[in-house]
C-alpha cells in the first residue's frame, strides 16, 4: 500500500499551482475578498507541501514531485469563474484529506482531520455552503 | 445501536491498530477489533445528543439553532441512533448569553468528533466522525463571521 502522505503532496503540488494560477488572474481591485481568500489558501497549502516534503525527505523517502502544469477546472476569467473554480480544487482537497483520515493513523490521522476540517471550513470563503459530512 | 460497526464490517472496510505516527494502516488477518469502536460510536452518539439538547433549548438564533439540529440529526442517523425527541424550553437565557453557549457547545462537539476519529480503529468510522467535525465547523464558521457572535 502507498504512503498515503505522498497522496496528499500529490494534492497539495496541485493545489499550490492551481491557487498560485487563479491568485494571478483575480483583480485585486474587484474582487478583494477573493484575492485575500486565494493568497491564504496559497500560503497554507504551500505550508503543507513544504511540510510533507521535509518529511519524507527526511525519512530517505522520495516525496512525489510536482505536475509541470495542471488543468484548471473552468476557464477561471471571470470572477465568478475564478471562485468556482477555487472552490472546485478547495473541494478535491478535502475529498482527499478525508480519504487520507481513513488510510491513516495516530500523529498522521490526527493531522489529515485537521487538515479536512480546516479545507471544509476554507471552501466557505469560495462560496460553498456548509454540508452534513464535507469530503465524504 | 451499534449499526455502524456492523455496516463496516460487512462493508469490508479497512481496520488497524492505531497508534502513533503516519504510518499506513493494514487490515489485520484475524476478526477486526469491534469493540472499541463501538465505544467511539456510543461517545460520539453522547456527545452529539448532549449538543442536540443544549441547542434545542434558549432564545434567539432559532434559524441557526435549527440548522445546526437538522446537522446533529443527520450525524446521528449517519450513527444508526434515533433522534431525540426536541426538549421543553425552560431556560431564562438572553438571546446573547443563549448563542454564546451553542457557539461552545458547537465547538466542543467539533472537537469531540475530531477527537473520537482519531480514537477509532476502524479507517471508515473514523473518516466519517471527521466529517461530522468538518461539517460542525462549516456550519459554525457560516455563523460566526462577526466577532458580536462569539
Amino acid at each position: 500500500m502507498s504512503d498515503p502522505r505522498q497522496d496528499l503532496l500529490a494534492a497539495e503540488h496541485a493545489a499550490v499551482w492551481l491557487f498560485a494560477t487563479l491568485g494571478g488572474r483575480v483583480s485585486r481591485s474587484a474582487a478583494p475578498d477573493l484575492a485575500d481568500a486565494l493568497t491564504r489558501a496559497h500560503q497554507m497549502h504551500r505550508a503543507r507541501r513544504d511540510q510533507l516534503t521535509a518529511e519524507l525527505s527526511a525519512e530517505d523517502a522520495e516525496p512525489v514531485p510536482a505536475e509541470a502544469g495542471y488543468v484548471l477546472p473552468n476557464e477561471a476569467r471571470t470572477t465568478v469563474q475564478l471562485a468556482a473554480a477555487a472552490l472546485e480544487v478547495e473541494s478535491r482537497c478535502t475529498a482527499i484529506y478525508s480519504a487520507a483520515v481513513a488510510r491513516t493513523s495516530g500523529a498522521g490521522r490526527a493531522r489529515a482531520v485537521r487538515a479536512l476540517v480546516d479545507s471544509a471550513v476554507r471552501q466557505l470563503t469560495f462560496g460553498g455552503v456548509p454540508a452534513p459530512l464535507p469530503g465524504a | 445501536m451499534a449499526l455502524l460497526p456492523a455496516a463496516l464490517l460487512s462493508a469490508g472496510c479497512e481496520w488497524g491498530p492505531d497508534d502513533s505516527g503516519p504510518t499506513v494502516v493494514s487490515p489485520p488477518a484475524g476478526t477486526p477489533a469491534v469493540d472499541s469502536d463501538v465505544t467511539v460510536v456510543e461517545q460520539a452518539v453522547a456527545a452529539l445528543s448532549a449538543a442536540h439538547a443544549t441547542v434545542s433549548v434558549g432564545p434567539g438564533r432559532k434559524r441557526a439553532r435549527a440548522q445546526f439540529l437538522v446537522l446533529h440529526e443527520t450525524h446521528l442517523e449517519h450513527l444508526g441512533e434515533a433522534v431525540p425527541a426536541p426538549a421543553a424550553d425552560l431556560t431564562t437565557a438572553t438571546d446573547a448569553t443563549g448563542w454564546r453557549s451553542v457557539v461552545r457547545t458547537e465547538r466542543d462537539l467539533q472537537d469531540t468528533l475530531a477527537s473520537l476519529a482519531g480514537a477509532a480503529d476502524s479507517g471508515a468510522l473514523a473518516q466519517t466522525l471527521a466529517a461530522m467535525a468538518a461539517g460542525t465547523a462549516q456550519l459554525l464558521a457560516s455563523h460566526t463571521a462577526g466577532p458580536a457572535d462569539v
